[in-house]
């Protein structure tokens, strides 16, 4: 049970050794903040509105550039049309995501996980059309986490 | 593991305490610098907290003219007395000085200031409420990721928990284990409802499981509500230890987090922005049905001996009793002692007895009444024992929510943890017998007249105590 431990343990430290690496390599200035987002989710609906939001996540989080790290092929020329902002976007194996997710799931205030169910404990998947909350509120508030009036703002 | 005493409210109040000073003095020395001299303060971002921050800037002598959020919902509600107004309306104000007052969105308020054409040094503040918030906020993790520090901390706390876990298993072994972290009876009580249904059973006695609480009072509740296997743990198990480990491999673990927070931000968030409720937090998103099942109701164990002492102890008279809860754990409501007196003495002047329940040293008895200490187990029938029970919208109320008497629970315009949007008992469809009243801090003095009037007076000849 300790080797489970300490195997999870390693895996988040390989997930934040990889995405320092590529923060430190792609960050451009001192002064500049760059927003850092994992993208492991193929789901479609919901990619739509993730991609409908990446700008307003950016210019509201004060970001200057963002850092995506993908496992799903994501379309590099689209994303870089979505926002102004540059994008440094990295394609990830599933067993790098896999360590990058671990990593996140600890360091959910500083990496942006864009998925339903992971890391594990999003279980956010279950909330899609329940009351009010359509796939686009969900991304907007929850999974962005965007402040202020989706309505008034888009 | 050692099972400690609770040390949770120690913890937090000394926390709280260090935050509060580390904040008074930032605005005093803005203060000595003549940073307010002639003009209009705004706070921005301590909804939860106003209360608190008006008390510390008063205590300098020194006045809040504007509070500013960027909820729409809260924009135009009554707080602190002022009406709230959104953050872009500050930029029309001559003479401005914004204190921008949040330690996880200090970024985003600040970009959004030097965004509406004030200047940070001049126009606003942010401040952290000293050296310590301001490194865990991460002002100093610019150039980084995650600081060095905060990991090895993250890595630790998850260590410990680790041990922590196993100790349970090893006197618990093969049960599920649910994590209460958050010290409320509130929340235990309302996801004790459900929990028969996630577990298959008919009453929470029944279920086979380990329940982590994190404050004395909360598993108080869960003896009272039937938890066959309860362990208290310290603040800092629960909330670093435990909860560093559910994230790092919680899917991993027979842990289960209790409540919809300490994991993510990801329901907290519709929390403030869409339509769900308390009880959805539980339905939803701790337990994730799939349909919506009836809550089952735990029978509180009263002691009708106990009760029956109490009431001749404190002379007052079955039927014609007022148990008022006027306390809440994580707010200060707005109605002042002075109404809560003539509230006190309008129903004392009609014959009823009144009583405080007084959950703490923290919580004296109103004047004019008496000092009522009801265990938990007991809170039910004695609330049905007095007749009428009138209170401030707590955890306390969902513990006599079920009580047959008269109930009056009251939220508050403004108090996020009093609102009838997401606690009211209507809303969530828990119970249908409550008058719920809503104080929007202007017209608190009609609320309490209304109280009174709405009471019969009683023709029992009684002289009011």
């Amino acid at each position: 049970m300790e080797n489970e431990f300490e195997s999870c343990l390693e895996m988040a430290q390989a997930g934040k050794d990889h995405l320092e690496s590529l923060y430190v390599k792609y960050k451009p200035k001192q002064s500049e903040r760059m927003a850092v987002l994992l993208f492991p989710e193929r789901r479609e609906d919901f990619l739509n509105s993730a991609y409908k939001y990446l700008g307003d996540y950016l210019a509201k989080g004060g970001f200057d550039s963002a850092l995506i790290v993908n496992s799903i092929g994501l379309d590099h020329e689209y994303m870089q049309g979505l926002t102004g902002k540059p994008l440094f976007i990295i394609d990830a194996s599933e067993a790098e995501m896999e360590q990058l997710l671990r990593f996140a799931s600890l360091a959910f205030m500083e990496v942006k996980t864009m998925a339903l169910s992971n890391p594990f404990n999003q279980r956010a998947a279950g909330l899609v059309g329940f009351k009010d909350i359509t796939m686009d509120r969900l991304v907007y508030y929850a999974i962005y986490g965007i402040i202020g009036d989706m309505e008034a703002n888009t | 593991m050692s099972v400690a005493e609770n040390s949770f409210e120690a913890a937090w109040l000394k926390e709280r305490d260090e935050y509060f000073s580390g904040l008074t003095a930032e605005i005093k020395a803005l203060r000595d610098e003549g940073v307010f001299k002639g003009k209009r303060i705004a706070i921005l971002g301590c909804w939860q907290n106003a209360a608190a921050v008006k008390d510390v800037i008063e205590s300098l002598d020194l006045k809040v003219d504007h509070i500013a959020d960027n909820s729409p919902a809260k924009q135009g509600e009554i707080r602190l007395g002022l009406v709230a107004q959104s953050v872009e309306s500050l930029r029309s104000i001559e003479n401005i000085v914004v204190l921008a007052l949040n330690n996880t969105y200090w970024r985003e308020l600040r970009l959004q200031l030097a965004g509406l054409g004030l200047a940070e040094g001049n126009n606003f503040f942010v401040l952290f409420g000293g050296e310590s918030f301001k490194i865990k906020s991460g002002f100093y993790a610019e150039q980084e990721l995650l600081a060095p520090d905060s990991w090895r901390e993250i890595c630790e706390n998850a260590r410990s928990g680790w041990q922590a876990y196993n100790d349970i298993l090893a006197e618990y072994p093969g049960l599920p284990i649910w994590l209460m972290h958050q010290p409320s009876i509130g929340d235990l009580y309302i996801f004790s409802l459900f929990l028969p249904h996630a577990m298959g059973k008919n009453k929470v006695s029944d279920c086979d499981c380990v329940l982590i609480v994190s404050k004395g009072s909360t598993k108080r509740l869960a003896e009272a509500i039937g938890y066959k296997n309860i362990v208290l743990v310290s603040f800092e198990q629960a909330h670093m230890e435990l909860l560093s480990l559910a994230r790092l491999m919680g899917d991993k673990l027979n842990l289960r987090n209790a409540v919809y927070h300490g994991l993510n931000n990801i329901f907290q968030s519709l929390v403030w922005n869409t339509e769900v409720s308390f009880r959805d937090s539980f339905t939803k998103y701790v337990f994730h049905f799939e349909d919506e099942v009836a809550p089952i109701f735990p029978e509180l164990p009263g002691r009708e001996d106990v009760v029956a002492g109490l009431f001749s102890a404190l002379s007052l008279t079955p039927g014609q009793t007022v148990l008022i809860s006027p306390y809440a754990g994580h707010f200060n409501p707005a109605i002042t002692i002075e109404q809560w007196t003539k509230l006190v003495a309008g129903l004392v002047q009609k014959g009823y007895d009144v009583c405080t329940n007084c959950g703490g040293p923290n919580e004296p008895p109103l004047p004019g009444t008496k000092d009522a200490r009801i265990d938990l187990r007991d809170s039910v029938l004695f609330a049905e024992k007095a007749g009428f029970f009138l209170g401030i919208r707590s955890g306390f109320c969902d513990i006599v929510c079920t009580a047959q008497c008269r109930k009056i629970v009251i939220y508050e315009t403004g108090a996020p943890a009093a609102s009838i949007d997401y606690f009211g008992f209507e809303k969530m469809d828990i119970v249908h017998d409550i008058e719920e009243l809503i104080n929007d801090c202007i017209n608190t003095d009609d609320l309490i007249e209304r109280i009174i009037d709405s009471f019969p007076t009683l023709t029992t000849g009684k002289s009011g105590q």
